[in-house]
């Protein structure tokens, strides 16, 4: 089955699960008698969007009068929407939309696939990621690194205060205490 | 004949009538002068009784009046005699009860100023009996308390001190530790932390999280 790329589309699963009931919603309406896929795009994709459906249709070479064709290949996207494998990210900052095109765009260059993002904002990573995918894990962020450099900090400091700091143990004598006048 | 003795008869018969009825008319009148008498001497007495009925109710009034007058004057007397005497027993009453109040508060400040400093003194002797005995008894304490509850007392102290130091050790790293993340996470910029993310990602690519 050929490739639909979906990158301009969506990035992550909530992105994705959103594009998949508005392209059902259409898909249900295609046999109505008025009809019109561009304005129905627009209502559900905006205008940039539908654009960039419209070219996905021409290149996948689907005659937009047809129907049929059309049923087809909507139904053909949503089994590559529910295809598509899961990349669970945890980052230590909130992405714009930029960036999660600037990962979709590495990964199919890298690993030759189009993934899905579950996204996970966790700002004690400090920077990095830690990545899950196909029930593989990388601890890819900062955060190891800086919990050790804390930790040998923390233990020279302690290390030096016991040295310095002895603490007092001597109490106020109570042999001159007196009562009376 | 017979007729003249008839009429003599009659006659006789008719002067007796008249004799006999003006007798008893004569009686009758002398009966009632009697009675009118009677009458008038009864009215004069009556009159006469009356008279001295009220002559001597008269005379009572006046005796009772007078009794009354004399009473009043007398118990007048009895009233203003008995006020001075009561007056003047009041008075002496009084300066009695004044004189012996100043006797008595003199006793009384007398003799409470000596139980003050009885007891005063009583007092000052007893706190200072017990004033030493506490002194004593609080030396005794205090070197019983050095000898047994004092080391003890002293490590407890020391592990409560040592506790309380490694937890506010334990607080105050995870708060540097935070906002050492905080501060670091801030301080990269949105371009480094995309730089970071990509290396991440190659670093897992390396490690084959992608194969």
């Amino acid at each position: 089955m050929e490739e639909i790329s979906l990158s301009d589309f969506f990035h992550t699963k909530p992105q994705a699960t959103d594009f998949s009931i508005h392209l059902a919603t259409i898909s249900e309406d295609i046999y109505h008698t008025d009809f019109n896929l561009e304005k129905a795009l627009i209502e559900h994709f905006g205008i940039k969007k539908k654009d960039q459906f419209i070219s996905l249709l021409r290149n996948n070479k689907i005659n937009i009068y047809s129907n049929s064709e059309l049923k087809t290949f909507f139904d053909k996207i949503q089994a590559t929407i529910s295809n598509l494998p899961l990349l669970s990210l945890a980052i230590a900052f909130e992405p714009s939309e930029e960036t999660l095109k600037a990962l979709s765009e590495w990964l199919i260059l890298n690993i030759h696939k189009e993934v899905l993002f579950d996204i996970t904002v966790d700002t004690k990573l400090i920077a990095g990621a830690t990545i899950s995918f196909n029930g593989k894990y990388a601890e890819c962020s900062i955060k190891p690194k800086f919990d050790q450099i804390f930790h040998d900090v923390l233990i020279n400091r302690s290390k030096s205060g016991e040295k310095s700091i002895s603490p007092q143990t001597d109490h106020q004598s109570v042999e001159h205490i007196t009562i009376g006048r | 004949m017979p007729n003249l003795l008839f009429q003599f008869i009659s006659i006789t018969a008719d002067l007796v009538i008249f004799i006999f009825i003006g007798f008893y008319l004569w009686k009758l009148r002398r009966e009632e002068n009697a009675l009118e008498k009677k009458e008038t001497k009864a009215d004069t007495s009556y009159h006469q009784i009356v008279d001295d009925a009220l002559g001597k109710e008269r005379k009572i009034m006046e005796d009772a009046v007078s009794e009354a007058d004399q009473i009043i004057v007398n118990a007048e007397y009895i009233k203003n005699s008995s006020k001075e005497i009561v007056d003047k027993a009041l008075q002496q009453m009084v300066a009695h009860i004044q004189k012996e109040s100043i006797e008595t508060a003199s006793k009384f400040m007398s003799s409470y100023s000596d139980s003050l400093k009885e007891l005063a003194s009583t007092s000052l002797v007893d706190f200072e009996n017990v004033a030493k005995g506490l002194e004593g008894d609080l030396q005794r304490q205090i070197k019983e308390f050095r000898e047994t509850l004092l080391p003890d007392l002293k490590k407890e102290l020391e592990d409560y001190k040592q506790i309380r130091l490694k937890q506010s050790d334990e607080i105050i790293n995870q708060v540097i530790q935070k906002a050492s993340q905080e501060v670091m996470n801030k301080s990269i910029s949105l371009e480094d932390h995309q730089k970071i993310l990509t290396d991440a990602l190659e670093k897992a690519k390396t490690e084959g999280v992608f194969d």
